[in-house]
């Protein structure tokens, strides 16, 4: 289905959220969102759905930071390369591999897509799955008190 | 933003004053405010409003569709009319139905678009739209009001002035959704355009033809025209609940430069050095105008009004003191500002807004600059030195409070599953703060703060061993370069008021007459006072109308 891309983003940033990753990388991936082929937005879905992928997404921000200042670092992964490449785009630089396989950054803009994009259902699905992770159930007294508002406006 | 205007240089507001919560919540409209920028927008290009279609029952149900063309493109409000039973109408973001639901449609749409259009706007969240659907909005009737106006023009009379005066207003309108909610286009779709660029530009376009869609539905039940003069006072209401909030935490920078912009064009002011007796004439003349829109200005809030009564009382004092003396001074303006600086905030918040209004040569360019194309981005070079200097400078406030005290994390904002909209919680009551949504800005600084103490290297090494700071650290650059990016307040704790988020981000889109609910629920007015569609030349000063004006 057709997604705005503010609507894809904003969803990216509260799956990352409801699997538990730190706030400020779940930002960098719904900032990085606009900026992503389909190919990896998808897989970059199946991590956040997969446990074991946790820990890697929270590193490669981290690389990201030392490749934005000027180190080489090796990302071997080639969709973890390809994800970089969305994270650096949104930073404002470009991510370079050189003969050695090292990556280094480049300073280039890359334009941001401009939605909407055409978000495969289960991709979309994994995401607003993991995503409800971060909403709160309500009760009627929740409903009543957590908005403050009453029930019918007749006047 | 640097300001090379002519005159003195006064310095902006500091953010320690500007942007505490009792203050945002004491903010006025001024003629920098959104929906005033677009109609001096529009009546700059003689915009004119058609309406091309118009299928409506005896009853007033049916779809209309409005056109009208700015920066070269023409946008076209459909409007669709739906029989609403009593016992569904409830203004909260729960409802499922409403009087009147729209779209602002990219263009001129065909039968096919409006035929779409119509079957989809009135499920509003519960459907789907498309990139040629700018915004998406919905409306209840005022009833008591509506149902006046309708029988009075059918008996052949004009509506009871008194009553237009009480409500202003035919509808509310319960949501305005722009920026890619539910499918319709990204505001990356409009933002370069002429005209529709500045923020909530096309959402401000959607109510107000709104505005006019309501007094053409009033006449066609009714059978006759309204009075002009009648017409121009009914603005459009809104109802506005702590959706609204949070927004101004998750959009820094353009709460910056929103307020940077404020602060400039009042700091222009207070530079200009002398007023010709025109000006005087004008500051006199708007005075007045505004003693009499307080007069009109009446809730049923008790504290709402007794904050309006005082207001009432000051005013007088303050207009009286507008003399040939006081205005032929040097730098009058600014001498009127530091009249105040005693005074209730939401005095010297009207009388910033009254100073601005009649400088529109000075400062209706800055709303230029209301607008950004950045993203806060995190600097990962920093030295840690810096970071601390930072802290220490523009979070003061916020190191200084204990988040555990029960009083500092008495609440929680959360999600709810049910609408998928924000909501406060009570920390020591509710369940879900293990839920909760990152609105504690304070708590994280102060956590960052924390771990930042001990920590030597580079701020590359400090993120890696503790991610859970990467936000904050974001925020806290953030701040340095924007340094009204901030809302410099608890907003966890027993104290905070959402109602003063929700004032202050209505005031920035033109909001008046302020009516609260509670502390998180508000409604209000917009365009009361605002040119109709075949009056735009009247765009540059309407800025708190009362009824009396013609």
């Amino acid at each position: 289905m057709k997604r705005a891309l503010n609507e894809t983003s904003g969803m990216m940033t509260k799956a990352a959220r409801g699997v538990g990753l730190p706030l400020g990388v779940a930002e960098d991936l719904g900032a990085a969102v606009p900026f992503m082929s389909m190919t990896t937005l998808n897989a970059l879905a199946d991590m956040l759905a997969d446990g074991q992928c946790h820990a890697g997404l929270t590193a490669l921000v981290s690389t990201l930071d030392s490749v934005q200042c000027g180190s080489y670092e090796v990302i071997a992964d080639a969709v973890a390369l390809d994800l970089a490449r969305a994270l650096a785009a949104a930073r404002g630089f470009a991510v370079i591999v050189d003969p050695t396989g090292a990556v280094n950054r480049e300073d280039k803009l890359t334009v941001a897509a401009v939605g909407p994009v055409d978000v495969p259902g289960a991709t979309w699905d994994t995401l607003a799955g993991l995503a409800a992770r971060t909403y709160v159930p309500e009760s009627e007294a929740s409903r009543r008190a957590g908005a403050g508002a009453g029930l019918t406006d007749n006047d | 933003m640097k300001d090379d205007a002519p005159g003195m240089n006064f310095r902006l507001r500091p953010p320690a004053q500007v942007m505490r919560l009792a203050r945002m919540g004491a903010s006025f409209p001024t003629r920098l405010s959104f929906l005033q920028t677009l109609l001096r927008a529009l009546a700059q290009v003689k915009a004119q409003v058609t309406r091309p279609v118009w299928q409506m029952d005896a009853d007033g149900y049916g779809h209309a569709v409005y056109c009208v063309t700015l920066g070269g493109h023409t946008y076209s409000l459909v409007a669709v009319s739906t029989d609403l039973p009593d016992e569904m109408r409830t203004d909260r973001v729960i409802a499922t139905a409403w009087d009147t639901s729209y779209v602002l449609y990219d263009g001129v749409p065909d039968a096919g678009e409006i035929a779409r259009i119509c079957r989809a706007a009135p499920k509003q969240e519960a459907a789907r739209f498309t990139e040629r659907d700018l915004v998406l909005s919905r409306a209840n009737k005022s009833v008591r009001l509506f149902a006046h106006v309708t029988d009075a023009l059918k008996a052949g009379q004009q509506p009871d002035a008194t009553k237009i005066r009480e409500t202003g207003y035919l509808m509310r309108t319960t949501a305005v959704y722009g920026n890619g909610k539910f499918g319709i286009a990204d505001r990356a779709h409009i933002q370069s355009r002429a005209g529709l660029g500045g923020p909530f530009m096309a959402e401000m376009l959607t109510v107000w033809l709104i505005r006019g869609f309501t007094h053409d539905l009033a006449e066609h039940i009714g059978g006759a025209p309204l009075d002009a003069h009648l017409k121009r006072h009914l603005g459009i209401g809104n109802a506005t609940g702590l959706g609204m909030a949070p927004f101004l935490v998750s959009h820094p920078l353009l709460l910056d430069a929103w307020m940077q912009v404020r602060e400039t064009a009042l700091a222009r002011v207070r530079g200009i050095e002398t007023l010709t007796p025109d000006q005087m004439r004008r500051m006199r003349d708007l005075a007045d105008r505004v003693g009499r829109h307080l007069s009109e200005w009446q809730v049923p809030d008790r504290a709402a009004q007794a904050r309006i009564d005082t207001l009432r009382q000051m005013w007088p004092r303050f207009a009286a003191g507008l003399d040939d003396t006081a205005l032929g001074q040097s730098y009058p303006v600014n001498a009127l500002i530091e009249t105040t600086t005693n005074a209730p905030l939401e005095m010297q918040e009207l009388v910033a807004a009254f100073v601005l209004e009649p400088f529109g040569d000075l400062i209706d360019g800055l709303t230029d600059c209301m607008a950004t194309p950045l993203t806060p981005q995190l600097d990962p070079a920093m030295p840690l030195a810096d970071l601390r200097i930072a802290l220490l400078r523009d979070w003061d406030w916020a190191l200084a409070l204990d988040y555990d005290a029960p009083e500092q994390c008495a609440q929680f904002w959360y999600v709810s599953q049910e609408k998928l909209e924000p909501r406060l919680g009570n920390r020591h009551d509710e369940d879900g703060a293990d839920l909760e949504s990152p609105l504690d800005i304070a708590r994280q600084v102060k956590a960052l703060a924390a771990d930042l103490d001990p920590a030597s290297g580079d701020l590359i090494t400090f993120l890696r061993a503790h991610p859970e700071h990467r936000a904050a650290v974001r925020r806290v650059q953030t701040a340095v370069d924007h340094p009204y990016s901030e809302i410099r307040d608890n907003l966890i704790g027993a104290a905070c008021l959402p109602i003063d988020m929700l004032r202050c981000k209505l005031s920035f889109f033109g909001a008046a007459k302020f009516d609260p609910k509670s502390d998180r629920w508000t409604r209000i007015t917009l365009a009361q006072g605002a040119p109709l569609f075949d009056d735009l030349e009247r765009a540059d000063d309407w800025w708190m109308p009362h009824f009396g004006m013609t």
